[in-house]
């Protein structure tokens, strides 16, 4: 892991190629800041939305003196407003992600990175919180080509520590943040309190989200032998186990049934739930997976 | 399997299943326990097994412990690896479901507990050495196999079978015995094979190779051979103890010095057993020290019934001497009386082939066997007496003097004419050898003698001796002469009244000295000079007993002239007066090596006023002529002239003396004629021998321009009383025949170790099924 954090996150080809990829979200989503996208919110932009009835207090200037001459009443114009996306990622950093080669977490932090690039270059907001028990460290949303080097930094002395309690990190994370938009979730869902409370706190805030399961291979195959004291890294749980073609059978049965029902409980909710391998080349997954997912473009 | 789990019963029994192998473990830990403390002494009584462990027993104290401990760590799982995973979420999940059906799962851990502990207690039982019947390790045999000449007795076959004459021979038998014993032996066990006979021959010397013990053994060949266990149980002894230091001369000394004790019991003396295959036809050993001899008597043969020729003479007959009396005996070793069953048949032989033959019936009466009382051993002694021809015990047969030939006295059946047939056969012929091997070599030096010349031309007319003759000046440095005194030129040389300067001129041969006396010291050649003159004697007294006067029965009315008196002071020490007068001795017998110097202190006749022959005794006008059968005697045993030859046994070596020197001899049996023929090449300085008479039969030996026949016959009632004996007395020890079969030492712990094999390899596929499967 160490020395994957001291390798650049991202290739100069790769950023090149990511430059011309940009955030979609399915939801219309409100920003605070005018941007590059069409906002929910009316506002001043060239793209006509509607008319409305005038009423006092409107604005006069956005009356539409050519239909007061046709029908003789006071219509409101009423324009699109352009605003910026809401981009957050939240990178779980706890014990557990800090294994595989290469790890998950430095996994996660490249994905991290090339999303997070996209987003800044095409003016998004793009804020990054890591968590592991809680919010653990927060970048505030940047914006602009000129952040990218801030948001690299970030990324890069993200370490692994403490265990890891996603529920009580998406809660705090949604009573921070006020605003709606995408949220890419990049975690390895291995928590015993379930995956089902967290996930409810960010579809509950109407968020556009992206849960992005990272696995080593060792969790997917585990190449393991003879009897053994397995250690839970991050909360010292001890399973005892005598390996045997029945247990790694059984074991990969529960994996796999786990994993169909995290992706059944983000379907149900519209969540998007990407499944990956530590040892699938990341830049695969951003430029093929995440844009069949319609998470860039 | 799967399936099947859900039968009840079978679960049930499976589950059981653990616990019996369980109990198992536990079972066999117990009786190994027992095996090796408290059940030790049953087990060997009743199941011929021991356990002589190399372990101290401190280890034993010990090994328990390993078992306890290989459970405990199964039971606290000592041995589990950490290993940190990322989450035990999914592993809790996965064990909790495989909990739920995990018997299978369960029996397979405890499926290795119970091979596990199976394997240490099979190690357990390999460790412990179980052996089967077993003695100490190593032990030391000693083969003895009798190859003598009843060996030969066709009776080898089983005990009882019908007839006793199975085709097998006794030495065939014992040799089968032996090799029996051979593939019983350990391999840790040593075994060294002998030979004996009249001696004792080391085949094999110790070893635990089975293959040159069989060899050995097959390398056995039959003798004819008389028995002696003495070799034998000596060379076993000497074998036996190798690390026997010598005679411990603390041990009391026997009296006659030849029965000296001559092993020591030390404790580093290595117990030997002696297995014994023989007939028992050999003397007891009282006097013999077994030590560390463990002897075993296999004895092979069942039947006694034989009969055989035991004893051939022949004389001259005195009244015709052209012709010779053959005196043959017959005994019977059976129980059974053969009347008008036998017939003894003589064929005689000369040069040109069968000269007579003549068929006397016999009858035979059973031998006797008594019981004779001993008064030191509490048992009674048995004594045979083999029976003999009846009425007439020995059996004659005259014929005419063949010259040279030889007699041939066979057993016939009278039924058939046929040859007998009985076990033994080696006994059933007998031969002479009628050679007049050599005639005597005489060198006769002196003037003229009537008397001594009328004598010698007799002899030579007989053919019995060829005479040289010299004047006295050939003395000392006629070639002939010079000759007698390096070589042994001649047999005989008659000095008549005349000798040589000094006893450095004497001739290597006997010596005959009429009216003279050998140049002895002190006086040398002035003896004769020095010696008392007697005159008018008569004949006192002459000795009887010595060989030169043989036959001879009375001197009385011999009367001499003029005789000299040799003094006592130039004696050698072996000396005998053979005629004695009233006054003096005057027929002297001198030892001078291995010659004898016969010297006649009075010449036989004088010359008297320039006469010449007078005569100085009336001995030649004896009468029942006395004087030609000294002088026989003198050409026979001075003259080493023979009749016939004595027949040697087998085993003994035949001297052959030879007229003329050669380098090698030739000598083959011709009779029974086997083909086979050794040659003999003589050294220089030593008298030629023939030492391969292993077998009985009439033997030539061949040299240039000459053939000379002997026989070599068993003559030799122990080895024809065929019977086998059932117990013998070797020292102390009365050593039985009966059967004693060796039960093999067989040992276990192969087995043990590779059960244990089996169960490792068992064990490894069950842990290896529990990671792939």
């Amino acid at each position: 892991m160490s020395n994957a954090t001291d390798e650049s996150l991202l290739s100069a080809e790769f950023l090149a190629r990511l430059e011309q990829l940009e955030l979609v979200s399915r939801k219309i989503l409100t920003g605070r800041f005018k941007g590059d996208r069409l906002s929910k919110r009316k506002g001043t932009s060239v793209e006509f939305a509607d008319y409305k009835n005038y009423v006092v207090g409107d604005d006069l200037r956005f009356l539409d003196w050519n239909l007061f001459a046709r029908l003789d009443r006071l219509f409101i114009k009423l324009f699109q407003e352009e605003e910026d996306l809401h981009f957050s990622i939240l990178i779980d950093n706890s014990i557990s992600m800090d294994f595989g080669t290469p790890t998950k977490l430095h996994y996660a932090k490249q994905v991290a990175a090339a999303l997070a690039f996209v987003g800044l270059v095409n003016l998004d907001r793009v804020a990054l919180y890591v968590f592991n028990s809680d919010i653990a460290a927060e970048l505030s949303p940047l914006r602009g080509r000129r952040s990218v080097w801030r948001m690299m930094n970030f990324l890069q002395d993200i370490k692994p520590a403490g265990a890891g309690n996603l529920s009580k990190a998406m809660k705090t994370f949604v009573l921070k943040s006020s605003g709606r938009g995408i949220v890419v979730l990049l975690t390895d869902f291995m928590d015993k309190a379930g995956f089902e409370e967290p996930l409810r706190y960010l579809v509950a805030r109407q968020m556009d989200v992206y849960a992005i399961q990272i696995l080593s291979q060792e969790e997917i195959e585990p190449d393991l032998k003879g009897d053994l004291r397995l250690i839970d890294i991050e909360d010292n749980d001890v399973a005892e186990v005598t390996v045997s073609a029945a247990l790694i059978r059984r074991y990969k049965q529960n994996l796999a049934a786990f994993r169909a029902a995290l992706q059944e409980y983000c379907n149900r909710r519209g969540i998007c739930y990407i499944f990956t391998s530590t040892q699938q080349p990341f830049d695969q997954l951003v430029l093929t997976y995440l844009r069949q997912r319609g998470l860039v473009r | 399997m799967r399936d099947l789990r859900n039968l009840p019963y079978l679960t049930v029994l499976l589950s059981s299943w653990f616990a019996l192998g369980l109990l198992l473990v536990l079972l066999l830990g117990v009786l190994l326990a027992g095996a090796l403390t408290f059940l030790g002494p049953w087990l060997e009584q009743n199941w011929n097994l021991t356990f002589p462990t190399p372990l101290p027993l401190t280890w034993w104290y010990v090994f328990p412990l390993i078992p306890l401990v290989l459970i405990l760590l199964y039971f606290l799982k000592l041995k589990r690896r950490a290993l940190h995973v990322p989450s035990t979420f999914l592993w809790k999940k996965s064990i909790e479901d495989l909990h739920v059906n995990s018997f299978f799962q369960w029996l397979r851990r405890n499926l290795l507990l119970i091979l596990q502990l199976l394997f240490l207690v099979g190690l357990g039982y390999a460790l412990a050495d179980p052996t089967y019947n077993s003695e100490a390790r190593g032990r030391h045999f000693i083969l003895m196999i009798d190859n003598s000449a009843s060996m030969s007795c066709a009776d080898g076959g089983e005990e009882n079978s019908e007839s006793g004459t199975g085709g097998r021979t006794r030495l065939e038998e014992a040799k089968r015995r032996a090799h029996d014993l051979v593939d019983r032996l350990d391999p840790s066990d040593q075994a060294m094979v002998i030979a004996f006979n009249d001696e004792a021959r080391t085949v094999q010397s110790y070893t635990n190779n089975k293959r040159d013990l069989h060899a050995a053994i097959d390398s056995i060949e039959p003798t004819h051979r008389p028995t002696s266990l003495e070799q034998a149980l000596a060379l076993a002894e000497g074998q036996a103890n190798p690390r026997q230091s010598g005679v411990d001369f603390t041990l009391p000394q026997a009296e006659d010095g030849l029965t000296a004790p001559r092993a020591t019991e030390r404790p580093e003396g290595i117990t030997t057993q002696v297995h014994l295959f023989t007939d028992g036809r050999f003397q007891d050993m009282p006097d013999f020290r077994l030590g560390n001899i463990r002897p075993r008597l296999e004895v092979v043969g069942s039947s006694a019934d034989n009969i055989g020729i035991v004893r051939l003479s022949l004389v001259r007959d005195e009244e015709e001497p052209d012709q010779f009396i053959l005196a043959v005996q017959v005994a019977n070793f059976g129980d059974e009386a053969l009347r008008e069953r036998v017939s003894v048949q003589m064929e005689v032989f000369n040069r040109q082939g069968k000269q007579d033959a003549r068929i006397e019936p016999v009858n035979l009466a059973p031998r006797q066997v008594r019981e004779v009382p001993t008064a030191t051993e509490g048992k009674p002694r048995r004594e045979e007496t083999p029976g003999l021809a009846t009425p007439q015990p020995i059996l004659t047969f005259a014929f005419k003097d063949p010259g040279q030939g030889h007699v041939r006295v066979s057993l016939l059946d009278r039924k058939t004419g046929q040859a007998w047939k009985d076990i033994f056969p080696v006994d059933d012929v007998a031969w002479l050898a009628i050679t007049p091997v050599r005639r005597a070599r005489i060198l006769r030096i002196g003037d003229a003698n009537d008397i001594l010349d009328a004598a010698l031309r007799a002899v030579v007319q007989q053919q019995r001796a060829v005479v040289t003759s010299l004047e006295p000046s050939a003395i000392p440095n006629d070639p002939v002469y010079r000759l007698s005194t390096e070589v042994e030129q001649f047999d005989l040389v008659i000095f008549d009244r005349c000798a040589p300067p000094s006893m450095e001129m004497m001739p290597y041969a006997n010596t005959l000295f009429i009216g003279q006396v050998p140049p002895l010291p002190p006086w040398g050649r002035e003896l004769w000079s020095k010696m008392q003159p007697m005159d008018d004697l008569y004949v006192k007294e002459f000795l009887v007993s010595h060989p030169l006067m043989r036959g001879i029965e009375t001197l009385q009315g011999m009367s001499i002239s003029q005789a000299k008196a040799l003094p006592p002071d130039v004696l050698p020490p072996r000396s005998s007066a053979l005629i004695e007068t009233q006054k003096e001795p005057v027929l002297w017998a001198l030892g001078r090596g291995r010659y004898t110097d016969l010297v006649m202190t009075f010449p036989l006749v004088v010359e008297e006023n320039g006469v010449k022959n007078i005569w100085n005794t009336n001995w030649p006008r004896q009468p029942a002529g006395t004087f030609p059968l000294f002088f026989d005697n003198v050409v026979l045993q001075l003259g080493r002239y023979k009749e016939y030859d004595e027949s040697v046994r087998p085993g003994e070596a035949k001297p052959l003396e030879l007229d003329v020197p050669v380098r090698s001899i030739t000598v083959r049996r011709i009779d029974p004629a086997d083909g086979t023929s050794v040659e003999i090449q003589s050294i220089p300085g030593r008298g030629l021998a023939f030492g391969d008479t292993d077998f009985v039969g009439l033997y030539e030996a061949t040299w240039p321009d000459q053939k000379y026949r002997f026989a070599v016959n068993l003559f030799d009632v122990q080895e024809s009383m065929v019977e086998p004996r059932r117990e013998l007395r070797i020292g102390e020890e009365v050593v039985s025949g009966e059967e004693q079969p060796m039960r093999a030492r067989r040992e276990l712990w192969p087995w043990f170790v590779l059960a244990t094999l089996v169960v490792l390899v068992v064990e490894w596929i069950v842990y290896q099924r529990r990671i792939y499967v």
